[in-house]
């Protein structure tokens, strides 16, 4: 018998049910992404703001003094997302999410994924999963260790009577922060075969749109049209999600509008273009 | 049947790649012959559930092409055309990676990419990058992929592209020990006749997106008549004409020998009786063996005679 008739048997194991084949894709995906030294480098450094206000809520419980920089509210945990994680966010979601899909696109490994029992769905949410994994990990991990942080240095009940509700704001803000980075980074991931140029694009929109809104905002002497600007809504729901007064002028529902169009035009194009067959007319 | 296709028709904005494709196969290996954009590629793509049939009805593996294409999926494996693969991955993380997406547990896909690696002769390579494989190395790679779940059929697309003629046999080889061996059954598309005659059993030979011929590759041949090689003394023009006046096809060769291809029915008496009636005298006459490139060829120039 030739020694190559060894290295085929038959195989007759179980497969896995098919729900959960994106799994499949997202542990794959966070393997080799944790593999990465730089992306290593940028988490780690993801994890400094977090040291700082746990440095800040340890020296709240040190005086007396009613520092406003020292206080610890909901507004704290609020700023610790929308101002700080939200910028590491965007660049984990570049550095993570550019070459999601272009990557694919550019080595034909569609075909391969959609020859299997995986569906453009699967592919889609298998994609996110390693996304929103990485997103959670400067957002919502930080973001829920620094309310127990809280809770531990003032270790007395009043806090946590206060702002019971604050570790449900954190969640849902870093839901809202994580799946919009996520979607609309596969959205421009999946428009082009290069990865720099998806990330580019991402980074692009990102800032340029703050500058039109500041152009905007100064010409029309007003915040009425921060709901151009992703950053901007971001904050606006953040804003609402921790229950304090929005601090733009545009209303609360046009950001939260703004921000569902830009997930469903994003899912949209991913699945316009998550395509096994390129069909050219 | 591994495959069963009635009147499958696809179109691709105003072109109708497929039309009404009538397809048994009954298990083994087949090839799928055809000119490029003949539409091979786009039928095994309608297999795969890739493209959606305008009309007809079609069965893989007893499964409904259009309803079922996860289960259909799962039994089979692909090989495509052109070079894929998944960036960032060496070879075993690749394969292994592959039968965890067909829904193999971790542990036994990176297993079966080992032994899948040494089937197809990677197995020294496996911890490469796949992106450093040459273009032989990303065939059998992909071969690979296609294998690791064990599949119960396999759709190949040209596996022997960009190949050169060592890395081609190897190949080669390696696909017919899977159909004789193995016992998978083996779907071939390509437009290398030698490579179908060397593998399968079954040939379909398609043109502008109709099926022209189906069958096994020995009836294919017996039917489409005996050949002769001849050399006359006399007028050839008239000889020929005289034959081509009976369908059958003749091709002069540099060296002055005429190639006729008979039809049905017609032998060696008949080209007698022809040179008789022309009077010309047949000074070498030699019965051809038939090649699927004979009945290829014939196949193709009776579809385009007849647009």
């Amino acid at each position: 018998m030739p020694i190559y008739d060894l290295g085929y048997r038959h195989w007759s194991g179980r497969r896995t049910s098919h729900p959960y084949r994106w799994w499949a894709i997202t542990r794959r995906g966070v393997g080799m992404l944790a593999k990465n030294k730089r992306f290593l480098v940028l988490m780690i450094l993801s994890g400094i703001p977090f040291l700082a206000r746990s440095v800040m809520i340890y020296a709240s419980t040190l005086t007396e003094k009613n520092i406003p920089m020292l206080r610890i509210d909901a507004r704290f945990f609020e700023d610790f997302l929308s101002q700080q994680m939200q910028f590491f966010g965007l660049f984990v979601a570049v550095f993570a999410g550019a070459g999601l899909i272009s990557n694919d696109l550019r080595a034909n490994a569609l075909q391969i994924y959609l020859s299997k029992p995986i569906t453009r769905r699967d592919y889609l949410i298998g994609k996110l999963g390693i996304l929103v994994f990485f997103l959670a990990l400067p957002t919502l991990v930080p973001g829920l260790l620094l309310f127990l942080v809280a809770v531990l240095f003032k270790s007395n009940l009043e806090f946590l009577q206060e702002f019971y509700w604050v570790p449900g704001s954190i969640v849902a803000y870093s839901l809202v922060i994580m799946f919009s980075f996520a979607l609309i980074m596969l959205a421009f991931s999946s428009l082009s075969r290069s990865s720099r140029f998806a990330g580019v694009n991402f980074i692009a929109i990102f800032f340029f749109s703050k500058i039109l809104y500041g152009i905007l905002s100064s010409i029309l002497r007003s915040s009425r049209v921060a709901w151009i600007s992703l950053g901007n809504n971001l904050t606006q729901v953040g804003d609402l999600l921790f229950g304090h007064d929005p601090r733009y002028l545009s209303p609360g529902w046009a950001s939260i509008l703004a921000l569902a169009l830009l997930g469903c035009g994003s899912v949209w194009i991913i699945h316009r273009r998550i395509r096994a067959v390129e069909v050219v007319s | 049947m591994v495959i069963e296709l009635e009147g499958i028709s696809v179109r691709l904005g105003p072109q109708c790649v497929l039309d009404r494709v009538n397809l048994s196969f009954t298990g083994g290996s087949m090839g799928l012959l055809g000119p490029n954009g003949a539409g091979k590629s786009t039928l095994l793509k309608t297999l795969l559930g890739f493209i959606a049939p305008d009309a007809g009805v079609g069965r893989v593996l007893g499964l409904d092409i259009r309803t079922e294409q996860m289960q259909i999926r799962s039994k089979i494996g692909y090989m495509p055309e052109n070079d894929c693969h998944i960036p960032g991955m060496n070879a075993v993380s690749f394969v292994a990676y592959a039968g965890e997406l067909a829904g193999m547990p971790p542990k036994d896909a990176m297993q079966r990419a080992h032994e899948i690696l040494f089937y197809v002769g990677l197995g020294e390579a496996r911890y490469r990058n796949v992106e450093t494989y040459s273009t032989g190395m990303k065939q059998r790679i992909n071969l690979a992929q296609a294998l690791v779940h064990d599949p119960e059929l396999i759709l190949l697309d040209e596996p022997t592209n960009g190949l050169d003629p060592k890395g081609r046999i190897e190949m080669l080889e390696l696909v017919r020990d899977i159909t004789t061996s193995k016992n998978v059954h083996v779907l071939l598309s390509s437009h290398l006749l030698p490579d179908v005659e060397w593998i399968c059993r079954d040939a379909t030979v398609i043109h502008r997106g109709k099926l022209l011929a189906s069958g096994t590759i020995a009836e294919l041949k017996k039917g489409s008549g005996a050949a002769f090689e001849c050399r006359i003394k006399g007028n050839s023009e008239v000889f020929t004409d005289q034959l081509k006046a009976l369908g059958c096809a003749c091709t002069f060769r540099d060296d002055g020998i005429i190639r006729v291809q008979m039809v049905d029915g017609l032998g060696s008496r008949s080209l007698l009786r022809a040179a008789h009636e022309c009077r010309v005298q047949i000074r070498h006459l030699v019965p051809l063996k038939q090649s699927l490139e004979d009945v290829f060829l014939q196949v193709i120039g009776e579809s385009d005679a007849n647009l």
